[in-house]
């Protein structure tokens, strides 16, 4: 029997007390996101009025009174239209990611793990969901089954998630390269516990990376595809919209439309800061 | 040895000359005190080895020296680093450059990483002597006898050895008056190493240049360097000339780094007595002395103040409060060996009656690759037979390239063979300790998680499966505790014991080691021999165990494989092969050695290029006693009267031994 070394028995795992340490700039970075999440969240109770009617006379100007943000062509208080605009610009960003995360990760560790012709199959497929041109598709959804908002997003995740199949197959891929792989085969563990043990905790850290680094893209191209009118009807705030249908007034009630879009430069920067924090946290711990 | 010696004695003023220097490094966001009260000279045409293990700071003196900290970890300079005229904290940058242009060049572990892959010699060798005569010169300088040809390669086309060649001919070009090599045959076949060190210590004797050597290997230290300098946490604890470190070592350290070697002389069957260090915790003492938690001789001053160095004699110091009781308890200790000595040696007589678990009959194994539509055969395993009793350990030795780690995986079920056949009399999948433990190990799971799991197949109950995770963390000596750290966090140490528990957890019949040592820490070497040797013992388990060191095969092994490109080309008991080895390939081996001073022995390199399949013996190229007809007749097995075979010519025709 090997005799106990009590100085052996008394080692303490250095490294795992020695936490990672955060710097600021990346604890600021996830801080806004946080934040951003939060007033999407209570903008029912931060907006000062109802965005969809008149309080006031019509062009208010910004900053003065008891219109922060002034007011639009009809009188609807501006904050309140940009706060709900938000709300539903974040949350139609997360949705799109999150289908994308679910399926494409599915996809695509299926695809890595299993390799072959399930992986030839997998990908082809995903390669034809690549295929479709997005704006394209999304008019042709909203024409036939009519402008909302929810019929946009299902036309933006259809050709959304092969992004994430692909990355996540690519990253899957290069784990299954690795000796603890071949090890963890040699000790008997199947494929279902292989992929959700030993692969997909691999995968996260680059799929976080671009999930958030993706939500300013996303951001952006709903906002876009809302310009065009491909988003909720008309009433409804929406950032892209917002910044579209009040073009006409820029030179002189610039804030009506320029509000909405600074709006969606802060989410859209929001989403790029934290990706990059991520990333670097991510790489400094591995 | 003593020419050496007076060599140093004589230097006239020193290269480099470091006082009392202090270096923090930054890192994440914090600093760390990485050298701590540095005194060191470097004279003309010396050659001086920084030992310790990893993390003992070595590396980052040399980079100090050459000031070429990286700016990233914002290094906090204290002390006076002088070489030559400047003050490297100080000069400014274009003096710095100037400094290490002319007079500084530098070697590094992975000559790979240094060279720019995508230029060919020829271009990166001009950089630096501006003319393509002296470049041919510098190749030849270092032993390169096709200069030409290598000149228009690109870096990926040589062999390690060759480029590792091409860098100390980079580094010698401007006949600098220092060179720092960090490591430069860690990651070298040990026959390509003993050609490395030969040449380093030719290049001194013919130009005069100064070698500051790092390594973590007193082999290799011992063989080439004039003076050893022993460090731990950023401090020198010992310093002095090779012949005096070597044999009586002061300091509590180098006692227990020189104890922990294990080399041709190792009592084969003991117990690697005193080669068990203990771990470290991690933390670093640093105001006292870095070894005060390790050490035996402790006295409570040790843990508050950094001792003065002890002169003990002309260039030889000791740092340690308590020499005097090291120097009486040192004698003694030798006794202590007999503990556990006891044990071991009866277990191996039986070997001969214990039934076969494992035959492997006339192996082969073809990797084919494809570029392009050419097709490449490569031949890794060529007629391989092997036999394995139940608790015999047979270790299969050879360089790179020799498809001893190609058989150990087809043995494991890892890869199929070509043709050829393996039994496994047990039916029980043989395990396998991989060399690097560390990537063998999902770093995201819990040690307790990666146990278990070998455990899945046996369909045993929760609590079984717990009582039997922790019996075997306490089998291997790791701490309870570690159960639910993430693999990740652990030490290099650690890791291997994980990985060698996560082997044993369900016993198995057969033991695969994939040289499970030579990416640890000299010090930890003999804990893992040790362990698995016990284990071996305990769970009757046999193993085959792959390394490139024959000293480590010797002491672990009871049978030994010789293999040279994909054949065996020697078989015999482990202590015999050692002692007098039939083939030339062996003797090879054997003198390449570090530590056991054959230098000067030249040893035939393998830059050649390949024949393609010749008919004769495949070593014949390299082979010193080859005679007319290795290059002519096939080679077959020659069997001795004691078990021993070899597949020499020289054998049947009694030219050899």
């Amino acid at each position: 029997m090997t005799k106990l070394d009590s100085s052996i028995k008394d080692v303490v795992l250095a490294k795992s007390i020695d936490k990672n340490v955060m710097p600021l700039g990346q604890k600021l970075a996830i801080g806004s996101l946080l934040l951003v999440t939060l007033v999407a969240l209570l903008a029912p109770l931060l907006s000062p009025s109802n965005p969809l009617l008149p309080v006031d006379q019509p062009f208010v100007s910004p900053f003065s009174g008891a219109h922060f943000l002034g007011t639009d062509s009809v009188g609807r208080d501006e904050l309140s239209r940009v706060l709900y605009g938000i709300r539903a610009s974040w949350f139609s960003a997360l949705a799109v990611i999150a289908f994308g995360v679910i399926v494409g990760g599915i996809v695509g560790l299926v695809s890595g793990v299993m390799g072959g012709v399930v992986d030839t199959l997998l990908m082809r497929i995903t390669d034809g969901f690549l295929a479709f041109p997005g704006p394209v598709l999304a008019i042709a959804v909203v024409a036939s089954l009519g402008a909302s908002l929810v019929h946009t997003l299902i036309a933006v995740a259809i050709v959304w998630w092969p992004f994430y199949a692909r990355i996540v197959r690519g990253e899957a891929r290069a784990i299954m390269s690795r000796p603890h792989i071949e090890a963890a085969r040699s000790f008997g563990v199947g494929r279902f516990r292989l992929a959700l043990r030993h692969v997909s905790p691999g995968v996260m850290p680059a799929v976080v990376v671009t999930a958030s680094l993706d939500i300013g893209n996303l951001v952006i191209t709903l906002a876009g595809l809302s310009f065009l009118g491909l988003g909720q009807p008309a009433p409804a705030p929406e950032l892209g919209a917002m910044a579209a249908r009040n073009l006409q007034y820029l030179l002189q009630e610039w804030w009506v439309s320029v509000m909405p879009a600074v709006a969606i430069a802060i989410l859209a920067m929001v989403g790029n800061f934290t990706g990059d924090a991520l990333r670097d946290y991510f790489e400094a711990k591995i | 040895m003593m020419s050496n010696e007076t060599l140093a004695v004589q230097a006239p003023e020193p290269v480099a000359k470091l006082h009392e220097v202090r270096v923090e490094l930054k890192r994440r966001s914090r600093y760390n005190q990485v050298l701590n009260g540095i005194d060191l000279e470097i004279g003309r045409g010396e050659i001086v080895a920084l030992v310790g293990e990893s993390g003992s700071g070595k590396s980052v003196l040399g980079m100090t020296i050459l000031g070429l900290l990286p700016s990233k970890a914002t290094p906090k300079i204290s002390g006076t680093v002088r070489v030559l005229d400047v003050e490297i904290n100080s000069a400014s940058e274009k003096s710095l450059l100037d400094l290490r242009k002319h007079h500084l060049g530098a070697v590094f572990q992975d000559p790979m990483s240094s060279l720019n892959p995508s230029m060919k010699i020829l271009r990166q060798l001009d950089e630096v002597t501006k003319d393509t005569q002296l470049s041919t010169q510098a190749l030849l300088d270092v032993g390169i006898t096709n200069a030409k040809e290598i000149l228009n390669r690109y870096p990926f086309e040589l062999s390690g050895g060759q480029r590792q060649r091409v860098m100390i001919a980079m580094a010698l070009a401007k006949s600098p008056a220092l060179i720092v090599v960090d490591e430069p045959t860690t990651a070298l076949d040990v026959t390509v190493q003993a050609q490395i060190l030969q040449l380093i210590r030719d290049l001194r004797d013919r130009i005069g240049t100064a070698f500051l050597f790092v390594t973590h290997d007193l082999g290799v230290a011992s063989d080439i360097a004039d003076r050893i300098v022993v460090m731990l946490a950023g401090r020198i604890l010992e310093s002095g000339t090779t012949s005096n470190i070597l044999r009586s070592g002061q300091h509590p350290y180098t006692r227990s780094l020189l104890a922990s070697r294990i080399t041709m002389a190792q009592d084969k069957g003991d117990r690697i007595f005193g080669k068990e260090l203990p771990n470290s915790s991690g933390i670093v003492n640093v105001d006292g002395c870095p070894w005060v938690e390790r050490c035996n001789y402790k006295l409570d001053i040790c843990n508050d103040v950094f001792p003065d160095p002890v002169l003990l004699s002309k260039d030889w110091n000791a740092f340690c409060h308590n020499l005097g009781a090291v120097a009486i308890q040192g004698a003694v200790s030798g006794s202590n060996a007999q503990e556990d000595k006891v044990v071991e040696n009866n277990a191996v007589p039986d070997l001969a009656m214990s039934p076969v678990v494992l035959e492997v009959i006339a192996l082969e194994k073809v990797f084919v690759s494809r570029s392009g539509s050419a097709r490449k055969e490569f031949t890794a395993l060529k007629n391989v037979d092997l036999e394995l009793r139940k608790g015999e350990c047979v270790a299969v030795v050879g360089e790179s390239g020799s498809g001893k780690s190609t058989l150990l995986r087809i043995i494991g079920g890892l890869e199929t063979p070509t043709s050829g056949e393996v039994f496994n009399h047990t039916k029980i999948v043989p395990r396998m300790v991989y060399q690097d433990a560390g990537s063998s190990l999902t770093p995201w799971m819990s040690v307790d998680e990666l146990l278990t799991e070998s455990l899945l197949v046996t369909k045993l109950s929760r609590n079984e499966v717990k009582r039997r995770v922790a019996e075997v963390i306490h089998h291997v000596n790791l701490p309870e505790a570690i159960g639910t750290a993430k693999t990740a966090a652990l030490s290099g140490g650690q890791k291997q014991r994980v990985a060698i528990a996560r082997c044993v957890i369900d016993p198995p019949t057969i033991l695969l080691c994939d040289e499970p040592t030579s990416a640890l820490d000299a010090s930890l070497v003999g804990n893992t021999l040790n362990l698995l040797n016990d284990l071996k013992r305990e769970l009757e388990m046999a193993m085959v165990f792959v390394t490139h060191d024959l000293a480590v095969a010797r002491y672990i092994a009871d049978r030994i494989v010789v293999m040279y490109k994909g054949r065996i080309v020697e078989v015999g008991d482990s202590k015999t092969l050692c002692h007098s080895p039939l083939h030339p390939y062996t003797k090879m081996l054997l003198a390449s050695l570090p530590g056991t001073n054959t230098l000067g022995q030249e040893f035939a390199t393998d830059n050649r290029p390949e024949l393609g399949e010749s008919s004769g013996c495949s070593f014949a190229q390299r082979c010193g006693e080859a005679i007319d007809i290795c290059f002519t007749n096939p080679v077959s097995m020659h069997y001795m009267d004691d078990g021993r075979h070899a597949s020499c010519h020289l054998l049947a025709s009694g030219g050899s031994q």
